[in-house]
């Protein structure tokens, strides 16, 4: 069950994504991201749907491995598809009581469905193939420019790459004390929601005790090198664009203005 | 005939890039009553295969017996097998949560679905022969010292009463006192209570004092199984995969490149005595 959140884990292959500038790929998520919602006709999920393969393909990352993910938002997805498809009016298709299906309910249900399974697929696979390291100065450089209205954009970045770091080493710790409380007989599996949620309880304890303890190991671990956030850092490998990563913005500006297009096409 | 393993292979991350092996084809049997140290560098394998044991992670292929029945059938009940086969893991942290300490032994036999007035006889029982003082039992499991944590964690798993006692680098991070105060108490439940013990470490000192037989792991496989002087025997090989003899056995090795005649299989400091103390007392050769 745990294994699959692949949100915030890396997967060490070398490929062409893999080796792009991290603020390439930082950019090319968010654009993907905004066209996702821009777009609401078939055609523009069909550009998105052959982008996302494209990347997919080039990142050489198992397609099973990224869908992965997608088992975490089941209970959404169902939720989601369930509001849109009864709750929409519109030309009705089916009748059953006070239940009806309508034509733009089960059209919407699917585009909000792919939309929000598009989303993940695209903000893991950016994941997926950039370290943590990577990420934060991607972040930092990439959003430099905030500096100057006075935000602390070196701290943000390091906020979030701990977050995004924490992720799998605390769903780690919980596989652990998982197997340790199983191997005292508890029984997470069987019950009704009550029972289950009382389970939980011996988990979340020694869980919350463990995060909170590395939190304090890495403050101090970082003071004790002298960490004292941005100003005047200087790094050993400096970010710098490649040709790559100009082919890669050309390829991100075609797809934009085709997913901009596709709104006015059908 | 208590746990047999039979063929077990586990693989890690199947069909992606990060496919390893973390046990290969390992196949051996636990008799009942004895006491096994299961010895590994890092990442061997060896925590993979003892939560084999007690049915908390699937085998890829082969499985485990107890007591002649498959663990991983169908229908299994594991939760009274893992009553039967407990394992204490290394970080007592990972399982301490209640709020008094012996609030948190109970916790194992009230899974097993014994009432609340036999859970505590059992917590108090574990408790005793652990000799965690009766004025902690009170206090809150996160208020110990490192080494009481682990004696509670322990009396966690010994209040379910089992069998067969699995312990993962038990002596891992505790002081010279700690370590020996902790194999005494493991030798004392082997031998008062007739339990089966597999202790799992990285130290052959820590296992040559009690173990009868000693199982070494290496990359996934099982490199040997038998009794601590056959193991003792092949040096080199320890060495190869990280691993090293006790100390005493290299002490005998150099005497006998000295041109003493003394048994180079010998693994206990007794032993040591009583070998060193013949040569005096046989004079050189």
């Amino acid at each position: 069950m745990l294994k699959d959140i692949t949100l915030g884990q890396y997967y060490p292959v070398d490929s062409a994504i893999h080796r792009l500038d991290p603020r390439t790929k930082l950019a090319g998520t968010l654009l993907y991201l905004i066209s996702l919602f821009i777009t609401s006709t078939a055609a523009g999920y069909i550009i998105a749907t052959a982008f996302l393969g494209f990347c997919i393909y080039m990142s050489r990352v198992p397609v099973s491995y990224i869908t992965r993910g997608l088992k975490a938002i089941v209970v959404i997805l169902m939720l989601s598809a369930c509001i849109n498809i009864f709750f929409i009016d519109g030309t009705v298709l089916f009748r059953l009581g006070f239940i009806r299906i309508t034509y733009e309910g089960l059209i919407t249900a699917a585009f909000m469905g792919l939309r929000l399974v598009y989303l993940v697929i695209g903000s893991s696979l950016m994941t997926l193939t950039t370290t943590p390291t990577q990420l934060t100065d991607g972040l930092e450089k990439g959003l430099g420019f905030l500096n100057r209205f006075k935000l602390p954009v070196h701290d943000i970045a390091m906020m979030m790459s701990i977050a995004l770091r924490f992720i799998p080493i605390l769903t780690d710790e919980t596989d652990k004390i998982m197997k340790a409380q199983k191997a005292r007989g508890a029984d997470f599996e069987t019950g009704n929601i009550f029972r289950k949620a009382k389970a939980m309880v011996p988990i979340l304890v020694p869980l919350f005790i463990a995060a909170f303890r590395r939190a304090s190991d890495l403050a101090l671990a970082m003071e004790s090198r002298c960490y004292h956030g941005g100003s005047g850092r200087t790094k050993m490998k400096p970010l710098k664009y490649g040709p790559n990563d100009r082919a890669a913005y050309l390829v991100l500006l075609i797809y934009f203005a085709a997913m901009a297009a596709s709104r006015f096409l059908y | 005939m208590s746990i047999e393993v039979r063929n077990l292979s586990h693989i890690y991350n199947k069909g992606t890039a990060m496919e390893s092996y973390a046990v290969k084809d390992v196949s051996f049997t636990i008799e009942d009553g004895s006491f096994i140290g299961l010895i590994g560098h890092t990442g061997s394998g060896k925590s993979t295969l003892i939560q084999h044991l007690n049915g908390l992670e699937m085998p890829t292929s082969g499985t485990v017996l107890f007591r002649g029945e498959d663990i991983f059938k169908p229908g299994y009940d594991l939760i009274r097998l893992r009553g039967h086969v407990g394992i204490v893991f290394q970080y007592p942290e990972y399982q301490l949560f209640e709020e008094t300490v012996i609030k948190d032994v109970m916790f194992g036999p009230g899974n097993l679905g014994f009432d609340e007035e036999e859970c505590k006889d059992k917590a108090e029982a574990a408790l005793r022969a652990i000799g965690l003082e009766e004025e902690t039992w009170d206090r809150s499991p996160f208020e110990l010292s490192g080494g009481q944590k682990r004696r509670a964690a322990l009396a966690g798993i010994l209040a379910m009463e089992p069998e067969v006692l699995i312990l993962d680098e038990p002596t891992a991070g505790l002081d010279p006192q700690g370590r020996n105060e902790m194999l005494e108490l493991i030798g004392r439940l082997h031998h008062d209570r007739n339990m089966t013990i597999l202790l799992v470490s990285h130290s052959m000192d820590d296992v040559a004092e009690y173990a009868d037989k000693i199982l070494v792991m290496n990359n996934g496989e099982l490199l040997f199984y038998d009794t601590p002087k056959e193991v003792f025997r092949h040096i080199d090989e320890l060495e190869k995969c990280g691993l090293s003899a006790p100390e005493i056995t290299y002490l005998a090795h150099e005497l006998r490149a000295e041109g003493f005649g003394i048994d180079v299989t010998l693994s206990t400091v007794d032993e040591a005595e009583d070998a060193i103390l013949n040569l005096f007392g046989a004079g050189r050769p």
